[in-house]
């Protein structure tokens, strides 16, 4: 089958959780048989989508990439303020409108491309429903088209704009049960097919831990970060309530590992790492006694799921539906609202052993479970099927 | 090392766990309902916690007043001399000084960290007057251009209204002078008329005077 991809970046550096999300699925697809091609811009950093990778074709892992220019860079604070507007004051279409403008990425070009190119594809796969390049590329599209909205709760869902977009897919892809409960309170999905698909993730080989922590000088067990390293994602937060834990535990550290998009106290119990390759940071993760989630904002979280494919337990921003969703479903993880609970789930998982490895045990069949490769392409196959009544038949 | 260091923890907790069938639900609400109960009574905890603090320190403190002992002159002296600053001492042997560490430090972080915050906000406000000041000083070379232009505009204006004013009173001039001219040749056309009437007059009198004086011959 012909599948065409619509995502805001995408390419080998371009590490966001729908980018990653998105290049995971067409790979993984193109490699059992699909033929897949990604529309999508030459931006790498989505603060300001400014014009990185060359405008063009290419091929990336059996995937077909087009890259098109983004006409405006975004200004971040101009865009931030005028959101605090939009969201929190009556607004019109127009309003709207201009805020989905600001957001960006535009690519006039990349949505004429998709226009032109619609008859050459039996479907479209829109990743992300917050951009400028799913909101306009949705109208383009008068064949199928799925909608996988990575989407979690934020002021942005209550526009009037995103009932367009909601309202436009024949198919939606939903992370976790949490996000399509979230979403179907503010839209409906009846008559339209939907399934809760998520990403998989592979299992990796036993890690061999040890060096881990004499390699990095960590003398002292540790708890783990891994992502972006933002106010966003919960990491100040995070980093509060570790120095509270700590100033009582001194011996536990706090290793964050990924991109730092702020600044760290100088503490002598945070330790950041860097961006590890994919390899040191099973080690990591395997090496770590527990790994935390505090984002606020998750749709799924695949750091979490790779934590608990290495068998480590989770603790969990317990506000976050789908990553509570995780540990509840898969009794593979703890979570907390406030420091108390943050404390007390810490105190239980840093001195209970068997609990850590009867959670992680289960975090590794919850993932076999849910999120094996193998599953995730049968549930796309299963949506192809639903959309594309020819779809198994030669040629298609 | 952990699990050592820790299983005091989790004794303190004591939460019930079945390891072969993990409910994390029902630990949670086990958590849920410790952290309850310890806010419920914060005051029994805190003795509890400061308990064995002292219980540590204070038998290995040397008593800071020996009154039955035979003391040296020299020592006494000594002791006299040093009476003012026993607080000071005290302050340091007795555990006190733990806490009084662990405030200063808490202090510290806390200094740190405002200072991080204000040189933050000093970084903030010192690029929000930047902003303000390229702002207004944009806005004044805006206001100056459109102040200009106006005045060009209102110069242009002038001028043609002072034309206009001029041509006006042309116009006036030409018309009085118009209807002077017409006055007067309507008073040429009427004394025309009346000399024509003459000589009209003055042709019928010659007319019959030829007749009279044809008549006046041919008799």
């Amino acid at each position: 089958m012909k599948i065409a991809f619509v995502v805001q970046r995408y390419g080998k550096e371009v590490m966001g959780g729908s980018e990653l999300h998105c290049r995971q699925v067409a790979e993984r697809l193109a490699g059992t048989g699909h033929d897949c091609t990604v529309f999508t811009t030459t931006a790498k950093d989505y603060v300001s989508w400014k014009n990185e990778y060359p405008e063009g074709s290419t091929l990336l892992n059996g995937v077909a990439i087009q890259r098109y220019d983004v006409e405006k860079e975004r200004e971040i604070d101009a865009f931030n303020s005028f959101s605090d507007q939009i969201f929190f004051n009556p607004r019109t279409h127009e309003d709207e409108i201009e805020w989905m403008d600001q957001q960006g990425p535009n690519s006039l070009r990349l949505l004429e491309a998709i226009a032109d190119q619609q008859s050459r594809h039996d479907l479209f796969i829109f990743f992300t429903y917050l951009y400028y390049n799913t909101y306009w590329g949705l109208k383009r599209v008068s064949g199928k088209k799925a909608l996988v909205p990575t989407a979690h709760d934020e002021p942005a869902l209550r526009l009037g704009i995103m009932r367009e977009v909601f309202s436009a897919p024949d198919a939606f892809v939903f992370n976790t049960l949490a996000e399509k409960t979230m979403l179907t309170k503010h839209f409906s999905f009846e008559g339209k097919y939907s399934d809760i698909v998520g990403v998989g993730v592979e299992i990796p080989k036993p890690q061999y831990s040890a060096g881990f922590s004499s390699k990095h000088g960590l003398e002292s067990p540790f708890i783990l970060y891994a992502g972006r390293i933002e106010p966003g994602k919960g990491c100040s937060e995070l980093i509060d309530y570790f120095i509270r834990y700590h100033s009582r535990n001194p011996s536990i550290n706090l290793v964050l590992i990924g991109k730092l998009l702020m600044e760290l106290p100088a503490h002598p119990g945070i330790h950041y790492l860097g961006f590890l390759p994919p390899d040191e940071k099973n080690q990591a993760m395997a090496a770590a006694l527990v790994s935390v989630h505090p984002s606020h904002l998750e749709s799924l979280c695949m750091a979490a799921l790779e934590s608990l494919a290495i068998e480590t337990p989770i603790l969990v921003q317990g506000q976050t539906e789908p990553l509570k969703q995780h540990c509840v479903s898969g009794d593979c993880g703890l979570w907390y609202s406030e420091y108390a609970d943050f404390a007390a789930s810490l105190d239980l998982l840093l001195s209970d052993g068997n609990l850590r490895t009867a959670l992680g045990r289960k975090g590794k069949e919850y993932v076999k479970q849910n999120y094996s490769w193998e599953k995730i392409i049968k549930k796309y196959e299963r949506l192809f099927k639903n959309l594309v009544p020819s779809f198994g038949e030669i040629g298609v | 090392m952990t699990d050592n260091r820790d299983n005091k923890n989790k004794a303190e907790m004591d939460i019930r766990i079945d390891y072969d069938n993990v409910d994390v639900k029902d630990i949670m609400s086990q958590i849920q309902d410790r952290i309850a109960a310890q806010a419920e009574a914060p005051s029994e905890k805190e003795n509890k916690k400061e308990e064995p603090v002292r219980s540590l320190s204070m038998p290995e403190l040397p008593d800071p007043q020996p009154t039955r002992v035979p003391i040296s002159k020299s020592k006494r002296i000594l002791l006299k001399l040093m009476r003012p600053f026993t607080p000071l001492i005290k302050l340091l042997i007795l555990p006190v000084q733990h806490e009084f560490m662990e405030s200063v430090y808490r202090l510290d972080f806390t200094n740190k960290r405002l200072d991080h915050l204000n040189q933050k906000m000093e970084q903030v406000l010192e690029s929000l007057s930047g902003e303000l000041y390229r702002s207004t000083d944009h806005l004044s070379t805006k206001i100056d251009e459109y102040n200009d232009a106006l005045n060009l505009r209102l110069d242009l204006a002038f001028h043609d209204l002072g034309k206009a004013m001029e041509y006006t009173k042309l116009l006036h001039s030409l018309s009085h002078n118009l209807v002077v001219e017409m006055s007067k040749l309507k008073i040429e056309e009427e004394d025309m008329k009346i000399k024509a009437r003459i000589l009209e007059k003055d042709f019928e009198f010659l007319n019959n005077r030829e007749r009279a004086l044809e008549k006046q011959v041919f008799k």
